[in-house]
């Protein structure tokens, strides 16, 4: 058992604080008030590694471990909640990559997440979908080499502002097993029948994006499926 | 360790005999020898005293396997050495290779003597007086709720030796045999817990005991007592979460087991529920608790982080208990399912070398230092 931080852990979270007290104090108050934040605070922190610091060597990260990036949430959320939470949600959808993606895949998409350039987002929530993950009803339907997306989601973090998502979706509505029927594909945002409405008057972490998203018959590449198809529900 | 430990448990202790034993009110002699033998007892010791030598943290292991096994076992021998810390903290090597072993070896238990009719709570002075004559000092005077001192060896006792002194200066601390002439201690009564421990008096009349005795130097005693009862509290704590998991390995037990309305009651939703907070207030205190001893082991005692401890932890295994209590419904008030017996060894825990109000009073001290 050892309840120390390493010195290099006291250093990140020293390193971080400044941080958080020099750049997200100072705004947190307006941010909060007008639901929105500045972009440049992510590059800012990306510059000084804040970003994704989980994320291995080889994709663009520092390959430090869950509890580096935890010290460093913990002191972006202790100067302000809600940019903390824009901080945190840069990389939500990526230990989902590094898991089960394919190493074209890692290579694409992770270094510019981790370089500040690019936030993404992983859409499970469904209106009828919420602690139900397996009743989800997005559909994409594999017609030749590309997948088709219908259906809609609630809640997304990110879902206007993330430049790809993570989205869970339905792939096989006739397998037997209800864990068994659906899979994760990235969906690009630009690709046309792509729609978020971000959502205003939340009660707390106002500054961070939440958003309902729709797909509107969104084509996407075969080779965006991450991981096994039929296992999205166990990923 | 652990796996040797719970061995040892269910070779030895037959709940029938266990309960027999707290219900006679019987400390534990034939177990607590053999534990002795294992190197169960007083384990952190180092090994020139009989111990293990291993870090206080895994002693508490011990003890936590111990006590979720067995408390009438468990916590009577846990509570055999925590009483002598002033001696094995503050003692000269004279004094702790006299009597500490007997402890490790499972041959006698100590008690610590501190407690008085008129100071618990509040020992800036003691009624028990100790006057220097030659080459000894006089003790006369009288103690309460003092655990074991009518089986100990050895009592660490404490009393006034400068009257005259500024609020705790004038204490000093012996250690004193109980074989010694003048001493009477007697068993004061029945308690809700910690039944195979005794809770006594003590009567010093014209007591003699040798200079050589003294532990540490004269005026010094409350330091003494404080050393000893900080780093006795951060075991304390381990001891409720031990208690905790006592009462929660048994509802859980009961909980998969137990069948009504055609399922086992674990699938109510209300029974796994109650399973799950009991366990969130462990697994969340415990980590307070192995705190406190890791950083005593690392040599970095923290007395804020002891104290929480001591205070959360027996809270959490009250709180374990009366939830146990609950799943197991009819059963849970029957001595024989053990479940009252570690609520009691519960409710002891709060106050055994401190109660938890005047822990608060000392953290409020270390957060907000001198305002």
């Amino acid at each position: 058992m050892d309840f120390e931080l390493t010195n290099r852990q006291k250093q990140i979270r020293m390193a971080a604080r400044e941080f958080a007290e020099g750049e997200l104090m100072p705004i947190g108050k307006e941010c909060e008030e007008k639901g929105d934040f500045p972009r440049e605070i992510i590059k800012k922190a990306a510059q000084l590694g804040f970003i994704g610091v989980f994320i291995k060597k080889e994709y663009g990260g520092l390959g430090l471990g869950s509890l580096e990036h935890a010290i460093i949430l913990e002191e972006f959320w202790r100067a302000d909640p809600g940019l903390g939470q824009v901080m945190g949600q840069t990389v939500f959808g990526t230990d989902l990559l590094l898991l089960f993606g394919r190493e074209e895949q890692k290579k694409k998409y992770l270094p510019p997440i981790v370089r500040g350039e690019w936030v993404t987002g992983f859409a499970i929530t469904e209106p009828e979908a919420g602690s139900d993950t397996a009743s989800a009803t997005t559909r994409a339907e594999r017609i030749g080499d590309e997948y088709v997306v219908n259906g809609n989601k609630v809640m997304i973090s990110n879902g206007t502002e993330a430049r790809f998502l993570l989205v869970y979706c339905l792939t096989r509505p006739e397998e037997p097993s209800k864990t068994k029927r659906h899979s994760i594909l990235l969906v690009e945002t630009n690709r046309p029948g792509y729609k978020a409405d971000r959502i205003h008057g939340k009660m707390g972490l106002r500054a961070a994006d939440t958003a309902n998203i729709y797909f509107n018959n969104v084509r996407v590449p075969g080779e965006n499926l991450v991981g096994v198809e039929g296992n999205g529900f166990l990923q | 360790m652990r796996e040797a430990v719970r061995e040892f448990m269910k070779g030895e202790c037959d709940p029938a005999v266990t309960l027999e034993l707290a219900k006679k009110k019987q400390f534990p002699w034939e177990i607590y020898r053999k534990a002795g033998k294992n190197g169960f007892l007083a384990s952190y010791y180092p090994k020139e005293l009989g111990g293990q030598g291993i870090p206080l943290l895994d002693y508490c292991m011990i003890m936590e396997e111990m006590i979720r096994y067995d408390n009438r076992i468990g916590m009577a021998l846990s509570l055999g050495s925590i009483p002598a810390k002033a001696l094995l903290r503050f003692g000269n090597d004279e004094q702790k290779k006299k009597y500490l072993p007997r402890l490790t070896r499972g041959e006698a238990v100590a008690s610590i003597a501190v407690t008085e009719p008129n100071h618990g709570s509040d020992i800036r002075f003691l009624d028990t007086r100790a006057v220097r004559k030659g080459d000894e000092y006089i003790l006369n005077g009288g103690k309460i709720f003092i655990t074991n001192a009518d089986i100990a060896d050895f009592y660490t006792a404490f009393a006034q030796t400068d009257p005259d002194a500024g609020p705790y200066r004038g204490i000093s601390g012996f250690i004193v045999e109980r074989g010694t002439e003048g001493i009477t201690a007697i068993d004061i009564g029945d308690k809700i817990g910690l039944k195979t421990t005794s809770s006594c008096t003590i009567e010093f009349k014209e007591v003699k005991v040798s200079k050589e005795n003294l532990l540490g130097k004269e005026n010094h005693g409350f330091t003494y007592i404080m050393g000893a009862l900080n780093e006795g509290r951060a075991e304390i704590a381990n001891e409720a979460i031990s208690l905790a998991r006592g009462a929660f390995d048994r509802a859980l037990y009961h909980a998969k087991n137990r069948e009504q309305f055609g399922q086992k009651i674990g699938k109510f939703q209300n029974i796994s529920h109650l399973i799950v907070e009991m366990s969130e207030e462990i697994e969340s205190n415990a980590l307070l608790a192995y705190k406190a001893v890791w950083l005593i082991d690392q040599g970095k005692m923290d007395l804020s982080t002891t104290l929480q401890a001591k205070v959360k932890c027996p809270l959490t295994a009250i709180d374990v208990c009366l939830k146990a209590m609950q799943i197991l419904a009819g059963y849970g008030l029957f001595d024989e399912q053990f479940l009252p017996g570690y609520l009691g060894d519960a409710l002891a825990t709060w106050l055994l070398e401190g109660t938890g109000q005047v822990q608060r009073n000392t953290v409020a001290g270390q957060i907000l230092g001198k305002l």
